[in-house]
């Protein structure tokens, strides 16, 4: 990390200007989020499954992006697999679960199902890291950062590195 | 491993991390343009968070930057009010002024000149209102008939109102405000949606919407609803006899064959007998809309919009039969691009034909109106992310008075992206409508009524949990209607444009989310105005022709989460005085409680709702009176 910063301090004073106003579409840009988030998560007990498996409830406009970069990359060896649930009921497991920010199930249904014991929860709504999502993206000054509920990991055997926990906004309830 | 061969792996590695952070700074520094999947999948997590979020919607949050008076509702705050019908739901746009004339009427404006709310609402003409881009008012009257505007609120996403002559992009009549009324894609209405509403004065309301996947890029919905309302009284106590029902059904389909093709196809048909103390009014419609969007990029498309409409409605049993059928066919193109990476240009075109049948009054009793408008803006960035300058004009040709000119200049200043002050001058115009110009055939040519509107206001979100909206306003106009009595022997009374006037006044509102169960949301308008003539014949009924409005109002809804999944909701309104007019009493101020309790379970909502709570009935108008009310609401959403 510090040495990323040595390396960026080096090269601006070589004369590159720094341009921070980049832009992605909101959605875009999560998909790449919580494609990262699988290279610094890992899932207890190691996954057997064949398939990675992002479920994702109703529909999103996050769809779309998830299966594109589903179509290219594996986690883990393991081809990934985008799965919409309409309902509750319609859940099965999954190793990760994005929950949209209206997608008209109660959170709290949503995290007592018990096809998601194992399951990371991510969520886009203010307070919901709070509320039982492992999860949470939030917008601060135009940029998205992401809150950990460090309980709720735990409680799902999930482990993150230290790396993931360092840029989060950690909540503990 | 040797000394020499370790050296070389951590050169080795250290090269491979240069390369990387070379590839994030080429593209940051070249990208004017924004990140592709591929690109964004390969950055780490602290390169992503070092991005920008560009937003798909208008949320009240990313409102902060922007630089009008535009308040926006979204589907959460509909669900959560206690509103029934689209104009009651209007009502939690503060800066609208928004009056219940009877059970089916109803008189909404913004920034004042609701003209004599008494007769119906159908003389407040001076907003420009829309249902996913077809236009509602009426070229009769210029006003908009709200009976028969009965959207399936569930599937509304979002309405914009802007106080204000708006952009240039809007269309005509957007003199005092624009409504822009947007309802979800059919992908976001799948499943079935069933509600069920019974109550004291609506009596009973029957939604149904399903929505379904025809294959993977194209959704469907279809919906259907049946309501009947229930009577308003007279000051005397008696029922004003003005029930009547109301069945609408429609259907949407959106098509996305890539992110970069957007299509739509809509339509809806609707029916409706309204009661009248001594007459009754039968009224149907129907239209279909298509719209294509193509997205060369994030910053530049094409969008073409075109619609059929037909709206009818008679009034058979009244000594004068009064009978209107409008025809109206539309078509609107737009493109955006940029031209460097300063200026954003939007350029437009649109041509509306509408044609109409009267049965009486109006001569001729059938008219042809086509209208052609085209408009140009350019948005010039001055600093980056800091100071904004809109500058733009449309140009129309209209049936009634040919060419007419609206040119509107605005400039934002954003501070540390939570503060934006803005200003702005525009002109806009009233083209005349039939009841100007062709009800009263004399050698008199009725104008288009003219305002110079100068705005300025301020937007600031001091903590992500509030947002504050601030807008003030003087408007000028000119050549407005008025009643001017006449030597023609056939008509002694004549529609002439002797009126002047000023308003001036402010709009505040607010929404905060206090703690993660408590948001709280509203707004305060102050209004005030002077009207005058310049033409001793005027009569003086010509001024509450053209405005009776309130000079305060304002309105809180507090919106409770609380446990067990129950909602608890309430919304409290003020509407001050109507003046007294030479034809009208005056109406008193009113305070109005509504309340909701709602309970869900699994898909199942339960809600029971208190509407004007606090007295037993209430003027909005001074005629009929709107009783305290109560409904139960049983909705299935699965």
């Amino acid at each position: 990390m510090k040495r990323h910063i040595n390396i960026i301090i080096i090269l601006s004073l070589l004369g590159f200007s720094f341009r921070f106003n980049t832009e992605a579409e909101e959605y875009k840009l999560k998909a790449a989020f919580i494609y990262n988030f699988t290279m610094y998560v890992e899932w207890s007990p190691p996954m057997s499954e064949n398939e990675f498996i992002i479920g994702v409830i109703n529909s999103s406009p996050i769809n779309k992006h998830l299966e594109e970069i589903a179509n290219s990359e594996k986690v883990n060896g393991k081809k990934i697999v985008v799965r919409e649930y309409d309902k509750l009921e319609d859940i099965g497991f999954c190793h990760i679960l994005f929950i949209p920010q209206n997608c008209g199930l109660s959170l709290n249904d949503i995290v007592l199902d018990p096809d998601l014991k194992r399951t990371l929860t991510i969520s886009e709504k203010e307070e919901y890291a709070k509320k039982g999502a492992a999860i949470n993206f939030v917008e601060i000054d135009n940029k998205l950062k992401f809150e950990i509920n460090t309980r709720v990991l735990n409680a799902a055997g999930i482990k993150a590195s230290s790396q993931l926990l360092k840029l989060a906004i950690i909540i503990n309830s | 491993m040797s000394k020499y061969e370790i050296a070389m792996q951590k050169l080795f590695r250290n090269i491979k991390i240069i390369c990387r952070h070379l590839i994030v700074i080429y593209l940051m520094c070249t990208s004017n343009s924004t990140f592709s999947q591929t690109q964004l999948k390969k950055l780490s997590l602290e390169e992503l968070m070092n991005i920008e979020v560009v937003s798909v919607s208008l949320s009240s949050e990313k409102l902060t930057g922007v630089a009008s008076a535009i308040q926006v509702i979204t589907n959460e705050d509909i669900r959560r009010s206690t509103g029934t019908r689209l104009p009651e739901v209007l009502r939690l746009a503060t800066n609208l002024q928004v009056s219940q004339v009877n059970s089916h009427d109803w008189a909404i404006t913004a920034r004042g000149f609701n003209g004599l709310p008494q007769a119906g609402g159908i003389l407040a003409n001076k907003l420009l209102v829309m249902i996913d881009g077809r236009v509602i008012y009426n070229p009769l009257f210029g006003g908009v008939y709200w009976d028969v505007q009965n959207t399936l609120l569930e599937d509304i996403d979002r309405i914009e109102v802007i106080s204000g002559p708006g952009g240039v992009l809007w269309g005509v009549n957007s003199v005092n405000g624009v409504i822009n009324i947007i309802t979800k894609s059919a992908k976001e209405t799948q499943g079935l949606y069933i509600a069920e509403t019974a109550g004291s004065f609506l009596q009973s309301h029957d939604r149904v919407r399903y929505g379904f996947k025809i294959s993977p890029n194209l959704f469907c919905r279809v919906y259907g609803q049946h309501f009947n309302q229930k009577n308003t009284f007279l000051q005397n106590g008696n029922s004003s006899m003005d029930a009547w029902n109301f069945s609408q059904g429609g259907f949407r389909m959106d098509y996305e064959s890539s992110s970069k093709n957007k299509m739509t196809l809509q339509g809806d048909f609707y029916g409706g007998v309204e009661n009248d103390s001594i007459k009754h009014t039968l009224t149907n419609g129907q239209n279909i809309v298509g719209n294509f969007t193509h997205f060369f990029s994030n910053k530049s498309n094409f969008n073409i919009m075109t619609y059929y409409d037909r709206t009818w409605r008679i009034t058979p049993d009244s000594k004068k039969p009064f009978s209107y059928e409008l025809n109206t066919y539309h078509i609107d193109i737009q493109h955006r691009f940029s031209v460097g990476n300063k200026q954003s240009i939007l350029l437009g075109g649109r041509f509306r034909y509408q044609r109409d049948k009267t049965l009486t009054s109006f001569v001729p009793l059938n008219k042809n109106m086509p209208l052609l408008s085209a408009f140009i803006q350019d948005e010039i960035t001055l600093i980056p992310k800091v100071l904004k300058l809109t500058v733009g004009s449309k140009f129309l040709h209209n049936v009634f008075t040919k060419y007419e000119v609206h040119p509107s200049a605005r400039i934002g200043w954003s501070l540390k992206e939570r503060n934006t002050i803005w200003a702005s001058v525009s002109r806009a115009v009233r083209i005349p409508t039939r009841f100007d110009a062709d009800i009263t055939v004399t050698d008199y040519k009725f104008k288009a009524e003219k305002v110079i509107a100068y705005e300025v206001g301020y937007r600031v979100r001091p903590m992500n949990r509030l947002s504050l909206s601030f807008a003030a306003y003087y408007n000028h106009y000119d050549d407005l209607r008025s009643l001017d009595s006449s030597d023609y022997s056939q008509f002694p009374i004549i529609l002439a444009n002797s009126q002047k006037a000023e308003s001036w006044g402010f709009e505040f509102s607010g929404n905060f989310q206090i703690t993660n169960w408590w948001r709280v949301r509203g707004g305060y308008t102050y209004f005030d105005r002077s009207i005058w003539t310049t033409n001793p014949a005027t009569l003086p009924v010509s001024q509450e022709f053209e405005s009776i409005d309130p000079n305060n109002q304002f309105l809180v809804q507090s919106i409770i989460d609380l446990p067990k999944s129950i909602q608890l909701d309430l919304i409290r309104r003020y509407v001050g005085e109507l003046e007294a007019g030479t034809i009208v009493p005056k109406t008193p101020s009113y305070y109005s409680l509504d309340v909701r309790i709602a309970w869900s379970y699994k898909s199942i909502e339960i809600s029971c709702v208190g509407q004007n709570l606090l007295v037993n009935d209430h003027c909005e108008v001074g005629l009929s009176k709107i009783p305290r009310s109560f409904y139960g609401k049983l909705a299935y959403r699965f």
